[in-house]
């Protein structure tokens, strides 16, 4: 197991390396003068001179790439061209409403995955009925699904409210951890609570469609291998009742793929955050990502890439590391 | 944006865990294990799950292809009707907030949609295969380096990658389908090694090499033509993902500019009507969500051919 | 059988999405607006809560330029002057009257008395100084408004004195502007200094004299404004406004109708307008903002001034606001808006589709590309594509491209790299001519994104600053003729100020200089 988890780590390592380097290729191509819009449209050529020469961008591209390195190992992500406050002071802003977004919308996928794939692998045609339908809510355009719950639930039900993270009449606890729902929790308020998993869950549901449905696929389709093995006929045979024989044989077999996949689905989950954010007015990192690329505020977009890619890298490391604990056929890998 | 499900590889390359199942190290990523328990399977049992993926594309390729020759009005042309006429004989779909028939421009746009994410996956997916019979092929360095930068691409959330792409080139739908194609293929990589390394140690494979056969001839004649069935199956499941990111970067202001008929476009540009002109963002993307519900389907329904075909 | 379950299911969901989108289109016009208990409601409560699009750059009146956010600075701080409601008449603000010397280099103030800042602290002529030399200091957009001051006295701790270097014709213009110079509390401005003015605690405070105060700036999710209890003026009824940034139009919509949010003060989809709950009213007021297309006289096909005449012909600029603004714009009928300067040159556009086919065929290249800034309204993008439409049917072949702002500020430092056409908005900075001609048609002028350069309007604006009102307007009508003429600039239309508003709300004032805002603190609720 320490061998294992040493040689992830080697590889993680270079996978963030190999980040940090598409990132700053990115940032290289891009045709606008950062320094100008830095100093403001107004200047003279000379202050966007002397600004580009601070910046480095007069240096050959391989130096000014060991001075990015430096700069980002050591936490300066720059400044934020629109806010004019640091990018990681931004960050550090918005990404906990993103975390607890992303955290609601996992759990919600992993349940529904989880309870439509073992109806899948159980068969029937409740089963077949129910993957047409939750494919069919996984086909929609995001935005498109987002703003029809909206229009049902808070339009049409006044069930939910359709924007932010919580009612804006409430006195919200500044917690420890920022993630609104838990720092509620810890603080002892159920009003907030209440009011926070109120707006979570439309955003959250939303996000979670589609990693549900492919959660449901993969853990279905293991099951149903699994299922064809000739130790899960042994337990069968012995008389176990079939519930058993899938609680305990089949889902622990059965669960690595899935929980690879929920692990991958994390970085997919990045992709609809922009527009679930968007749409519920959630004040994450989605919505900074869009009114960074909005502004052209480079800083901010390679800051927040950088950021989002080293999270998604870590969740699938832990993911691995779990299967792997889980698993000790895997170690050898 | 909903660059999701890949189940296929995984389902095939990472299930029934069997102790008798060789085991590849890659690292970082899905551990890769071979079917432990497989029969050798001819070609044209496989073959079948592959007919049952290609042609159904095929067909709704055509059919996509074709379906502007249905469109009573030009895409791009503003009609007498003007802007916000709602569903009528005439415009079956209504006009959009120009005055464009939105019939017309919706199969316009089923065709670009369609073949667009058709381009990305296929571009994706020959690259990938490329790359992925190298590395299977050869085996050793070449197989560590290949499958090392593979893993890298792998391991970075393809949404924001391709977020940052198309911000720094600058939105063009040509733009965009090039950061799709560029996040999209490692899969296809990591399948295609699979297979490659699943069959090279196989006993028709072992008979060819004592026949003689060249190394590059094994991996094209031999080798190649059984990743070719998880390489479709993914395509096909790929492809109704594939039209979805393509939406929702137009949504964020990354998709194809106006006035391209691209359903994702029409869509997202016209969402602001949704409360008092509904059909002008819900014809697009009703059919947009059309489009992926018959790939997805079809997919599903070849990936359990491919399974079944397994074990 | 699989087959015709997933037919069944398409065909249940296609159903679902319809329903789902005409019971969007019946709600819109049942009455909506009942208080729901899942949200929190404005009806019946003192608290004002309105939505932003995006979040403003920052809320320090010696930066913003932009025009959403206004409220925020108008909320909070004030001026020595400002504008009179529905016009464009100077009334004072923090001066109660004020005289200028017959050679117009002299003005002197008196100021309101007793007037405090947020910090509790007074008012008096030495803040005025104080937050004039800050302006200067800090240097960014605005600050271009002081620069003409040569000094500064106060014989007096309620008088001020103010010489000019040259007189400057809209110089008590720019002290009313939106973005004209605010008070800003000196104390603040020593306490929190910093290296740099003070401008990193002015990015998330205030210190103004106006009826609210800035207690919470939570960029990307809400801005509080709390009523001010020292403010010298009547107490507003509203004693907090709540700017909840919220991105989404359809999201905004949505919740005015259901009574979660006050009023939607810019950018509402026009098109929209006509299908709207009961429960909520449409106020149309003009302003000054106007639609323009800036052509690049710079590179071919459009540096040939035949060429460019020819664009008179292939545009429609009448059919254009109609269609793209649905009665919230009208048509411009000279160079300057309307009511800033009396019997313009007029406007020479006449659509001609044989004129505008030969300009194709003299054109050097037939290829252009068309920019239009990205705007969360979406009309931009509408005016490009019906924009495009036509000039595609004269005969070019038109690329119709999203530009950000940032990039259109760049364009003048690599003109054959910018765009052939351009679409802006725009709004003059006060409501005279002046200070619209000059960041327009003035070679270094701030808004003139294409490098408009007209080697006799740049002489007439240099004559026109310190000319007299009346010279200075015969100046102001010249440079009109000679842009219009010069094709190099098209004015497409005029803009209205459309407020969405929840029908309770009265008292409102809104001012054509000040556009997408009202005063927040005449509002009530009825």
């Amino acid at each position: 197991m320490a061998g294992l988890i040493a040689r992830r780590c080697v590889a993680l390592v270079a996978v963030l390396f190999g980040l940090a380097l598409i990132v700053f290729v990115l940032q290289a191509v891009v045709p606008e003068n950062p320094a100008r819009a830095m100093v403001g449209a107004s200047a003279p050529p000379q202050v966007v001179a002397q600004k580009a020469r601070e910046l480095g961008y007069d240096q050959p591209l391989p130096v000014r790439f060991v001075d990015y390195m430096e700069r980002v190992l050591s936490g300066n992500l720059q400044t934020s061209l629109r806010t004019r406050e640091p990018v990681l002071s931004n960050l550090e802003t918005f990404a906990p409403a993103t975390l607890e977004l992303a955290l609601a919308a996992a759990v919600i996928a992993a349940a529904i995955g989880v309870s439509l794939g073992l109806l899948l692998a159980a068969g029937g045609r409740l089963a077949r009925v129910l993957r047409t339908v939750l494919i069919g809510g996984a086909s929609v355009p995001t935005f498109l699904s987002a703003l029809l719950l909206i229009l049902l639930f808070y339009s049409t039900l006044h069930l939910l409210p359709a924007s932010g993270r919580v009612s804006d009449t409430l006195v919200v606890p500044t917690g420890p951890t920022k993630v609104l729902l838990l720092d509620a929790v810890l603080h002892g308020e159920p009003n907030v609570v209440w009011s926070v998993l109120t707006h979570l869950l439309m955003p959250a549901f939303t996000l979670a469609l589609i990693p549900a449905l492919a959660i449901a696929r993969v853990l279905a389709s293991s099951c149903e291998g699994v299922m064809r093995e000739d130790y899960v006929r042994t337990a069968r045979t012995k008389g176990l009742r079939e519930r058993t024989v899938i609680l305990r044989h089949v889902l622990r077999n059965a669960c690595g793929p899935a929980l690879t996949m929920s692990g991958l689905q994390f970085g997919l989950l990045l992709g609809g955050i922009v527009v679930v954010e968007q749409i519920f007015a959630w004040p994450g990192l989605g919505r900074y990502l869009d009114q960074s690329i909005a502004y052209a505020d480079f800083p901010a977009i390679t800051g927040t890439t950088l950021i989002l890619g080293t999270a998604y890298v870590i969740v699938n490391f832990l993911v691995d590391l779990a299967q792997a604990w889980a698993d000790p056929r895997i170690r050898t890998v | 944006m909903s660059m999701a499900t890949r189940p296929t590889d995984l389902q095939g390359i990472a299930s029934a865990p069997s102790p008798a199942g060789a085991v590849a190290g890659t690292g970082g990523g899905v551990p890769l294990r071979l079917f432990g328990r497989r029969r050798p399977v001819a070609l044209g049992a496989a073959g079948g799950s592959v007919r049952s993926a290609l042609m159904p594309i095929g067909i709704v390729t055509l059919l996509a292809v074709a379906a502007p020759l249905f469109a009573t009005h030009s895409s791009l042309d503003v009609t007498s009707a003007g802007p916000f006429h709602a569903p009528s004989f005439a415009y079956p779909l209504g006009t959009d907030e120009i005055g464009r028939d939105i019939f017309s421009r919706v199969l316009y746009g089923i065709r670009e949609s369609w073949l667009s994410a058709l381009g990305v996956i296929t571009v994706g997916a020959l690259f990938g295969a490329f790359v992925g019979a190298l590395a299977g092929a050869f085996g050793g360095l070449v197989d560590m380096v290949l499958m090392r930068i593979t893993d890298l691409f792998l391991a970075l959330p393809a949404p924001v990658i391709a977020i940052a792409v198309i911000a720094s080139i600058g939105p063009s739908l040509f733009h965009t389908l090039l950061a799709l194609s560029v996040v999209w293929w490692p899969w296809y990589a990591r399948i295609v090694r699979a297979e490659v390394r699943a069959h090279a140690s196989r006993p028709h494979a072992d008979a060819a090499r004592l026949a003689g056969v060249s190394r590059a001839r094994l991996v094209a004649r031999h080798l190649l033509p059984a990743a070719l069935t998880p390489v479709v199956v993914t395509m096909s499941l790929d492809v109704g993902n594939l039209i979805l990111a393509l939406a929702a970067l137009s949504f964020i202001g990354l998709g194809a500019p106006p006035p391209a008929p691209e359903l994702g476009a029409m869509s997202a540009q016209g969402l602001e009507y949704l409360l008092a002109y509904w059909w002008v963002p819900i014809a697009p993307a009703a059919a947009a969500a059309l489009l992926a519900l018959v790939a997805n389907l079809l997919g599903d329904r070849a990936n359990r051919r491919l399974d079944q075909g397994r074990t | 059988m699989t087959h015709r379950r997933a037919l069944l299911a398409v065909l249940a969901l296609a159903l679902v999405v319809v329903a789902a989108g005409c019971g969007a289109a019946s709600t819109t016009t049942s009455s909506a607006g009942s208080a729901t208990s899942a949200s929190s409601t404005s009806s019946a409560s003192h608290i004002l809560r309105i939505p932003y699009l995006a979040d403003m750059s920052v809320p320090d009146p010696d930066i913003f330029y932009d025009i959403e956010g206004n409220s925020v600075i108008l909320s909070a701080y004030e001026g020595l002057l400002k504008y009179a409601p529905n016009s464009d008449k100077i009334v004072g603000d923090l001066a109660t009257s004020w005289s200028e010397s017959p050679d117009r280099l002299t003005y002197t103030f008196h100021l309101r008395p007793n007037v405090h800042f947020h910090d509790g602290s007074l008012f008096t002529a030495q803040s005025v100084i104080a937050s004039f030399k800050r302006r200067l200091n800090v240097n960014q957009a605005p600050a271009y408004m002081v620069k003409p001051i040569a000094s500064m006295t106060t014989p007096n701790p309620l008088t001020l004195v103010v010489k000019l270097k040259e007189p400057v014709d809209p110089f008590l213009d720019y002290l009313a502007s939106s973005w004209g110079p605010k008070m800003i509390g000196p104390e603040a401005l020593v306490t929190h200094a910093g290296n740099n003015f003070a401008q990193t605690w002015l990015q998330t405070h205030d210190d103004g004299t106006g009826p609210y105060e800035l207690t919470e700036f939570a960029r990307g999710r809400q801005y509080v404004l709390a009523r001010f209890e020292g403010w010298w003026g009547a107490k507003p009824y509203f004693e907090k406004v709540l700017i909840k940034i919220t991105p989404d139009i359809d999201t905004q919509q949505l919740e005015l109708e259901n009574g979660s949010v006050d009023a939607i003060m810019h950018s509402f989809p026009a098109a929209n307008l006509s299908s709207l709950p009961s429960s909520v009213k449409v106020l149309k007021y003009p302003s000054y903002l106007r639609l323009l297309l800036y052509v690049n006289t710079h590179k071919p096909p459009f540096n040939n001034p035949a060429v460019r005449a020819t664009l008179r012909a292939a545009i429609d600029p009448a059919k254009l606001v109609a269609e793209a603004y649905s009665g919230t714009g009208t048509n411009s009928k000279g160079p300057f808006p309307e009511e800033l300067l009396s019997n313009q040159p007029t406007l020479p556009y006449a659509p001609n589709p044989t004129v505008a086919a030969e300009g194709v065929k003299k054109a050097s290249t037939k290829s252009i590309v068309l920019g239009f800034t990205a705007d969360e309204s979406g009309i931009q993008r509408r005016v490009g594509e019906i924009l495009q439409a036509a000039l595609e049917a004269a005969g070019w072949q038109v690329t119709v491209k999203e530009v950000q702002l940032p990039q259109v500020y760049d364009y003048i430092n690599d003109l054959s790299a910018a765009p052939d056409l351009l679409l802006q908005t725009n709004t003059p900075d006060a409501a005279n001519a002046d200070t619209w001609s000059r960041i327009l048609f003035f070679k270094e002028g701030g808004l003139n994104f294409l490098g408009f350069n007209n080697a006799r309007v740049n002489s007439l604006l240099e004559k026109s600053r310190s000319a007299s009102p009346a010279e200075s307007e015969k100046l102001e009508r010249e440079v009109g003729q000679e842009v219009v003429n010069e094709n190099g600039i098209f004015f497409l239309g005029n803009i209205d100020n459309v407020f969405v508003l929840n029908k309770e709300l009265e008292g409102v004032e809104q001012i054509p200089a000040y556009p997408w805002t009202v005063n927040y603190a005449s509002l009530k609720r009825g």
